[in-house]
């Protein structure tokens, strides 16, 4: 069964995974494009300056990548109205089971071109003399950012329509009162804090944070 | 026709004899007014001496004065050492006596017996709570009742400041002796320098070669540093970071553009001598100095400040010397191996860290899995 549904959610998400692979890929070797024999020190904080405008493709990367992937399984189900889910002889748990497994499973193809593109990308590379590369470490601070984001997007997208409302409404409603506030002269801001117990630790996306570097000192 | 003769002579040589006698009048009268100058300016000098002194003498007294009621007129003054500490609601700041005791534990490690000298006032500080107006005050440093150890610590040591240092220490290291409160970050921002530098005496020193380090930390006050620090390359890009195109003095623009559009070295280098000194990038910056200084204060032990103020005319590395009562190589090659010790973390991700998103993963999905509705809308 679990074959069945890794093949049918291939057949949806393909194209998402399929470019989202390209990019994981091309990223690191674009990131080190400068990088040639003749770097040399005088360059390496102009370089490592590079190196850091790059670092923010891999968050989003994996933010989008987990997102779409994520609201691609569930969508075929909330168009059939889950019958085809409901005519199978299986408990609810162990079907959402094997699309999580499933999704991941797919997913596992980017995380392994982003660690083919480091190592490349880090062979082929001269450094200067103090800096190294990393692609083990970026690799898995990529994977957990893409584990979080699925699993939070795939937990929202396997409720009701309704759940995903709920969240955006609430989202948007927030976002409207601090308009509100603000247009009122209040200095109150409802929307930092929020962010900040997200963002950072113990927050669900405190992964998504810190330094994304390939190449660091 | 000799009489004619030595008639004609005299004639010449009474004016030119009156001249000199006037231009000799005129030395002698400048000279009288250059030395009325310097005796006024002695006496000058002496006055503003004997002002400082007598301002000294009363803030000392006023400080003593101060110190001495501050118990009696309630203010609850913390005193560790020297250092006496006066808040305007000292049962809201717990944690006072504890930053007290390690700022004054820093500023004696720091400046020895001159640490005193910092704190012959005692320091005063207003605490701020969110639901009360504070009351300002000039002479006091307002601070949250929430205020953390740590920057209870800074902000003492702030408001004691530093002792002044002579011209030619100052102008080496760039500003006063500071004493080093993070010692793990001051060390991890020299680390990052060392790479980053872009000066060959940098690369040289990060590689293990201790004359590298001194080149690139420039004890030896070498006004033409740049000869030994930086690479022909590298003084192109000092040059080019000195001086924008557009700045450049219209009388060198012809022998900037030699240097930074042609990469002419003898250019560069000619560039660089007409630059003021300090205008000159530096491969190390003030924080690499101060820990150099800090390095040689903790191997010199107690005195230590004292020795490296005694002599203000000395070179640079024998104040070293005398501070650390080592030779320039162990300081040198001490300060590098604590250096090289404190080399950032980099990317990899902290356990906790890797912890915390696995525990989200697995919370979020235990919930989605565990949904037991076919819930439709």
């Amino acid at each position: 069964m679990f074959r069945a549904i890794l093949y049918q959610q291939w057949k949806w998400t393909r194209l998402i995974v399929a470019l989202g692979t390209l990019a994981a890929f091309t990223i690191p070797i674009f990131s080190l494009s400068g990088s040639g024999g003749d770097l040399d020190h005088k360059a390496a904080a102009r370089f490592l300056g590079h190196i850091q405008s790059w670092g923010i493709f891999y968050p989003t990367l994996a933010g989008t990548l987990g997102v779409l992937v994520a609201i691609g399984l569930w969508a075929p189900d909330h168009r059939g109205r889950h019958v085809y889910s409901l005519a199978l002889p299986v408990p609810r748990w162990r079907y959402v089971l094997l699309r999580y497994v499933a999704g991941l499973t797919l997913l596992a193809a980017p995380v392994a071109a982003l660690v083919l593109g480091a190592v490349v990308a880090s062979a082929v590379s001269s450094l200067p003399v103090g800096l190294h590369a990393y692609p083990i470490g970026l690799a898995f601070r990529f994977a957990l950012a893409l584990l979080v984001a699925y699993t939070l997007f795939f937990a929202v997208s396997s409720g009701t329509a309704r759940t995903a409302a709920t969240i955006l409404v609430t989202i948007a409603a927030l976002v409207v009162v601090q308009i509100l506030l603000s247009a009122a002269g209040s200095s109150v801001n409802i929307l930092m804090p929020i962010a900040n117990a997200l963002l950072t630790a113990p927050g669900p996306f405190a992964i998504f944070t810190g330094r994304w570097m390939l190449i660091d000192v | 026709m000799s009489r004619r003769i030595v008639g004609l002579v005299l004639a010449l040589c009474v004016p030119a004899l009156a001249r000199a006698r006037g231009q000799a009048l005129d030395t002698a009268r400048l000279h009288h007014k250059a030395d009325s100058l310097l005796a006024l300016w002695r006496e000058a000098n002496v006055l503003g001496v004997v002002q400082q002194r007598v301002r000294d003498v009363r803030n000392h007294r006023a400080a003593q004065v101060t110190r001495a009621t501050a118990a009696v007129r309630g203010e609850h003054p913390v005193q560790t050492g020297d250092l006496m500490v006066i808040a305007d609601y000292p049962d809201s700041l717990p944690k006072l006596p504890e930053a007290a005791a390690r700022a004054w534990d820093v500023l004696t490690t720091t400046y020895g017996s001159q640490a005193a000298a910092l704190v012959a006032q005692p320091i005063r500080l207003a605490v701020v709570f969110g639901n009360r107006e504070a009351i300002p005050s000039a002479t006091s440093r307002r601070v949250p009742h929430n205020v953390t150890v740590d920057e209870l610590e800074r902000t003492l040591l702030g408001m004691a400041g530093q002792p002044k240092v002579d011209s030619r220490f100052s102008r080496w290291l760039g500003n006063t002796v500071h004493p080093v409160l993070d010692t793990a970050a001051t060390r991890e921002g020299v680390y990052v320098q060392l790479v980053t530098a872009g000066a060959a005496a940098a690369t040289d020193c990060f590689k293990g070669h201790g004359d590298g380090c001194k080149a690139a930390l420039q004890v030896s006050e070498d006004s033409q540093f740049y000869l030994s620090v930086y690479d022909a390359g590298q003084r192109r890009g000092a040059v080019a970071a000195a001086r924008s195109p557009d700045v450049v003095d219209p009388a060198d623009h012809a022998r900037y553009a030699r240097c930074v559009d042609d990469g002419v070295d003898s250019a560069c280098i000619d560039y660089l001598r007409g630059i003021p000194l300090q205008q000159i990038p530096q491969p190390l910056n003030f924080e690499a100095r101060n820990l150099l200084v800090s390095t040689a204060l903790v191997l010199g032990g107690p005195g230590a400040y004292d020795r490296l103020m005694a002599d203000s005319t000395a070179p640079v590395i024998a104040r070293l010397e005398g501070t650390a009562n080592a030779p320039l190589d162990q300081i040198v090659g001490t300060w590098r191996s604590k250096v090289m010790a404190a080399r950032p973390v980099a990317i990899g991700v902290p356990v906790g860290e890797a912890a915390l998103a696995a525990g989200w993963v697995g919370l979020i999905a235990f919930g989605a899995i565990r949904s037991t509705r076919w819930r439709l809308s």
